[in-house]
């Protein structure tokens, strides 16, 4: 839950890293989330100063 | 995770949103990002290019604009140990879900800076991203950058 890696293949034998953020309450994670942020988030999708962002 | 949320988590009973933030918000503290302190002349190049780049949309105080762009300030995609997803969005740009309700709450695309910047720059602009607003992460290398090129 600290955060680990993806190889996506982009094209025929083509890969790209992607990481994964830290979901533990270290403060790079989300020390600053509440469970109320957690929530709005997760649901509708916004809370504030917070948003989804692809991947 | 527009995807993820779009298709998936908004159609979670509001009990099980609960029991999934709850868990997440019982996970102790781990794998704490390094912190970075870039020298002044390393945060003025940085700023800069953040100025000329990125400042119209996520503004700058980071915190990104209503349905423009996502906060960088407090993100934890720029914060992550692994600093490869926050290059990716840099180099290639960002698309919100194409089947995303139009009531969702989404982002204008993010074109790609790839071509704008070199991997030293680059390098510049996420050292700034991660070191500004209070934001902790490693140091990114011009050479991390060409690994994700």
């Amino acid at each position: 839950m600290s955060g680990g890696m993806i190889v996506d293949e982009t094209e025929p034998s083509k890969f790209r890293d992607w990481s994964a953020p830290n979901l533990t309450s270290a403060k790079s994670g989300l020390a600053r989330w509440s469970i109320d942020d957690l929530q709005k988030y997760l649901k509708p999708g916004i809370t504030v100063g917070r948003a989804p962002w692809d991947p | 995770m527009n995807e993820v949320i779009a298709n998936g988590l908004r159609y979670l009973t509001d009990i099980d949103v609960a029991a999934m933030t709850v868990y997440i918000k019982s996970l102790a503290a781990n794998g704490e990002s390094e912190v970075i302190t870039p020298s002044s002349d390393e945060l003025l190049a940085g700023q800069t290019l953040y100025d000329t780049h990125c400042q119209e949309c996520h503004l700058s105080s980071g915190r990104g604009g209503f349905r423009k762009a996502p906060p960088v300030a407090g993100s934890v995609l720029v914060q992550a140990k692994n600093p490869s997803s926050l290059i990716n969005v840099i180099l290639y740009g960002a698309q919100p879900a194409a089947d995303i309700p139009a009531s969702f709450y989404t982002w204008e695309e993010m074109a790609d800076f790839g071509h704008k910047m070199t991997d030293a720059e680059l390098a510049q602009l996420s050292n700034f991203l991660r070191a500004s607003w209070g934001n902790r992460g490693g140091r990114v290398s011009a050479a991390t950058v060409a690994n994700q090129r």
